[in-house]
């Protein structure tokens, strides 16, 4: 049974717009949506898709989930993890095989050799270890922000921050962490 | 709009962009091939950093000491003895499934460039092909 929309801010918390999304509510579904599209096309443009490309695999990786919930087929949403998983299935699908062939690399399957496996283990335990020597609140903070999409608003709010200083705080973390991704 | 720069690019990915800025990059990106690769550099960069987040277990200040002095060396030696051990599955890069518990055990994570599916989102559901 669709439910009746209720009022969607940037506020809301992860767990009640999911549950709400989860039981049909089309304006929850929405604002999941927009909270998590950057996400998604990070991951696809990751993987080499031209901006264009992405934006519409990720459209379409969202149309589906909203059938499939639609449906009944979906009782877990774990945001943006589903969506990047759905994303990448229609990338490497080849979904509209003819106007996506070109964006997406044919190396994209190659496996790294063992040498280049260290290196990233390397850095990337670089990077874990700068993200653990961080200051507890900016730790958190970019955390919720990069890892758990919480939105800056809500952040602000929680933290006692202007959205401003919050986006700040974001940006020189992730700074610091891309320096020790490339530090020789 | 003139190419973009790269700490623009940054933002973008970072999700601190405001709005029309954001607005005004992916225009311009959309049709000048050299600042989409800069913004493909920049989104692997982005995936990387999502990756070394899974393998960096949340703690608070109070645990950053053992963190730093037991968990990470774990993890380094969890890290070379996976290498030793050829497999050919699939392990997130992007593992949504990092435990929030403080007293959870690092979850070392088999970075691969083009994987970052959460495994438990793969047992949730069946990505469809319509």
């Amino acid at each position: 049974m669709m439910l009746a929309d209720a009022m969607v801010t940037p506020l809301d918390p992860e767990p009640a717009l999911v549950r709400r999304a989860l039981a049909g509510e089309r304006s929850a579904w929405d604002a999941l949506v927009l909270r998590h599209r950057r996400a998604v096309l990070v991951a696809l443009l990751a993987q080499g898709l031209t901006l264009s490309a992405a934006e519409e695999v990720c459209q379409e990786a969202w149309s589906r989930l909203w059938s499939q919930q639609q449906r009944g087929g979906l009782s877990r949403l774990e945001l943006p993890g589903l969506a990047v998983t759905q994303a990448r299935f229609i990338a490497r699908d080849g979904y509209r095989r003819d106007r996506l062939a070109a964006a997406i690399p044919a190396a994209t399957d190659v496996a790294p050799d063992v040498e280049e496996t260290v290196s990233s283990r390397q850095s990337l335990e670089r990077v874990a270890a700068a993200l653990l020597a961080l200051p507890a609140r900016d730790q958190r903070l970019f955390r919720l922000a990069q890892q758990d999409g919480v939105p800056h608003a809500q952040l602000a709010e929680q933290f006692g921050l202007s959205v401003q200083r919050v986006r700040q705080i974001v940006f020189e973390v992730r700074t610091r962490l891309r320096a020790a991704l490339e530090a020789p | 709009m003139n190419h973009v720069r790269g700490e623009e690019v940054a933002r973008w990915v970072a999700g601190v962009l405001e709005d029309d800025a954001a607005r005004a990059l992916e225009d311009h990106v959309r049709g000048c091939e050299a600042c989409s690769a800069l913004l493909a550099t920049e989104a692997r960069v982005e995936v990387q950093l999502q990756a070394a987040m899974a393998l960096a277990p949340r703690a608070g200040p109070w645990r950053k000491a053992r963190v730093l002095g037991v968990l990470v060396p774990l993890a380094l030696a969890a890290s070379l003895a996976a290498l030793l051990v050829p497999t050919t599955s699939s392990r997130s890069g992007q593992d949504a499934g990092v435990s929030d518990d403080v007293g959870a055990p690092v979850q070392v994570v088999r970075y691969e460039r083009d994987d970052e599916v959460p495994p438990e989102a793969l047992s949730a559901f069946e990505p469809q092909d319509l």
